[in-house]
């Protein structure tokens, strides 16, 4: 039986760099560190296109988050605020016609910034991770709702959430029981997943997070933090040598090395995670390069022994394989 | 320079910046200055402005006064950089004084990345790096 295998981008959204609104605004750090060039303050529709074709190309699966109001400037239905609404349009339409063969779709909660009071439609005074902090599933599950709809009104089924921050950490059993609800509520579905962690382990697997009489939760973790995390400044091209050397910590050219080969020796399945920023590069594409070059690597060294997967299809594979199993959500 | 710090020290520093993510925290070392000072113990604190995230001048005097009851004296300062480098923004010299250190902490996703030691040295533009030694089990 191949071994899953998944790529999950985080922070994907139309036109916004929200890692730099997340540094400028809410870190208030002007420019990241001395010595460094500002960060661009958009990604353009055609990087979008950019990635699709790696993923088409190397038929890479996995989850691709949307956040549905970015930084509170209006949402994926009406338009990105700032912006001729023709562009999220756009962008929606590449997103979900390109990729819902390859990747399923999910918020990541509203905003990715601060926390939004629902009745008013305002900002509340802290972030979406600070709020969610002191929440039960009463709260939790109308919000992740809200989120779910509005992807919907747009024509995403987002089949999953994933957790700007540590969204929900440390009010896990509630969150866990917020988004089987919301996911009911909304799509009246009854299996689904939620990224949140991410496990040095790399026996880890997905399991089941929550389960009750109409839902079943799979958590599905990464097997580690985003190996591209520097690409966002630290490196300027994206030259052949750069991309193999960044490329070997996921998986060497001769498949024997790397974060991939790691985990599939030690029997987990290997779920690696990166963010629209870092694949941006600051425009240099330089985490799109890596990405390319380890779905070639994928592909040419480990053939039928992996399988990529959407993180629904490392749900149900995860239902089918643990048969009346729950392990507690923290 | 050279700093000397107890692993269990660093730990509850990277703790509280784990704890405050994504948010910034920082706070005051003390401890006996020399080369290699030694830092024994840290003291919280409220950032000093928006572009700097070190610790106030108010909270590192108080700290300093603390630290004097027990024969320590301030060796610097820490904060954390939430989801950037351990590396100075352009706000950091400003927050340190020569031949005092800022412990930077990178926190991502929850968790404490990195970490790095800073100076100000006289005659030299920027903060420079400085050798931390951990002691303890």
């Amino acid at each position: 039986m191949p071994v899953p295998v998944a790529f999950l981008v985080d922070d994907p959204t139309p036109m916004l760099h929200l890692y730099r609104h997340h540094i400028v605004d809410i870190s208030r750090k002007a420019t990241l560190a001395a010595g460094r060039v500002p960060l661009t303050e958009t990604i353009p529709n055609a990087f979008l296109g950019r990635f699709c074709d790696v993923v088409e190309a190397r038929g890479i699966r996995g989850k691709f988050s949307i956040v549905p109001e970015p930084q509170g400037r209006s949402d994926v239905v009406r338009g990105i605020e700032g912006f001729d609404p023709a562009l999220t349009r756009e962008w929606m339409a590449t997103a979900t016609g390109r990729l819902a063969p390859f990747m399923d779709f999910c918020p990541e909660m509203l905003t990715h910034s601060w926390a939004v009071d629902l009745p008013t439609g305002k900002f509340l005074p802290e972030t979406e991770h600070d709020w969610s902090r002191h929440q039960t599933r009463a709260t939790l599950a109308p919000y992740i709702a809200r989120a779910l709809s509005i992807l919907e009104e747009a024509g995403v089924d987002a089949t999953g959430v994933t957790s700007p921050w540590m969204f929900g950490e440390e009010v896990e059993r509630e969150y866990v029981a917020a988004i089987a609800e919301a996911q009911r509520t909304v799509h009246g579905r009854a299996l689904s997943w939620y990224f949140l962690h991410i496990k040095d382990d790399p026996m880890t697997r997905p399991w089941v997070a929550y389960r009750d009489e109409g839902s079943i939760l799979v958590s599905v973790a990464a097997c580690s933090d985003d190996l591209l995390w520097d690409t966002i400044w630290k490196h300027a091209g994206a030259d052949a040598a750069l991309v193999s050397s960044l490329a070997d910590g996921f998986l060497t050219a001769d498949g024997r090395a790397g974060l991939i080969r790691r985990v599939l020796d030690a029997g987990g399945w290997p779920v690696f995670l990166s963010h629209w920023q870092t694949l941006w590069s600051n425009g240099h594409e330089t985490g799109l390069a890596v990405i390319d070059e380890v779905g070639k690597r994928v592909l040419g060294t480990l053939g039928g022994a992996v399988e990529w997967t959407t993180c629904l299809g490392m749900a149900k594979k995860t239902v089918e394989g643990l048969p009346g199993t729950t392990r507690p959500a923290s | 320079m050279m700093i000397e710090v107890t692993r269990v020290l660093l730990q509850d520093i990277l703790r509280q910046g784990r704890a405050r993510y994504p948010a910034g925290a920082c706070g005051v070392l003390l401890g006996v200055p020399g080369d290699p000072a030694v830092v024994e113990a840290s003291r919280p604190g409220r950032p000093a402005s928006e572009a700097c995230a070190g610790p106030s001048a108010e909270d590192i005097e108080a700290a300093g006064r603390e630290g004097a009851t027990r024969g320590l004296a301030v060796i610097g300062t820490w904060h954390t950089h939430p989801d950037v480098p351990a590396e100075p923004s352009p706000g950091d010299p400003a927050g340190v004084e020569t031949g005092r250190v800022t412990l930077i902490v990178s926190v991502r996703k929850g968790q404490a990345a990195e970490w790095a030691c800073w100076t100000a040295e006289t005659g030299l533009s920027g903060l420079q790096p400085v050798i931390v030694r951990l002691t303890g089990g």
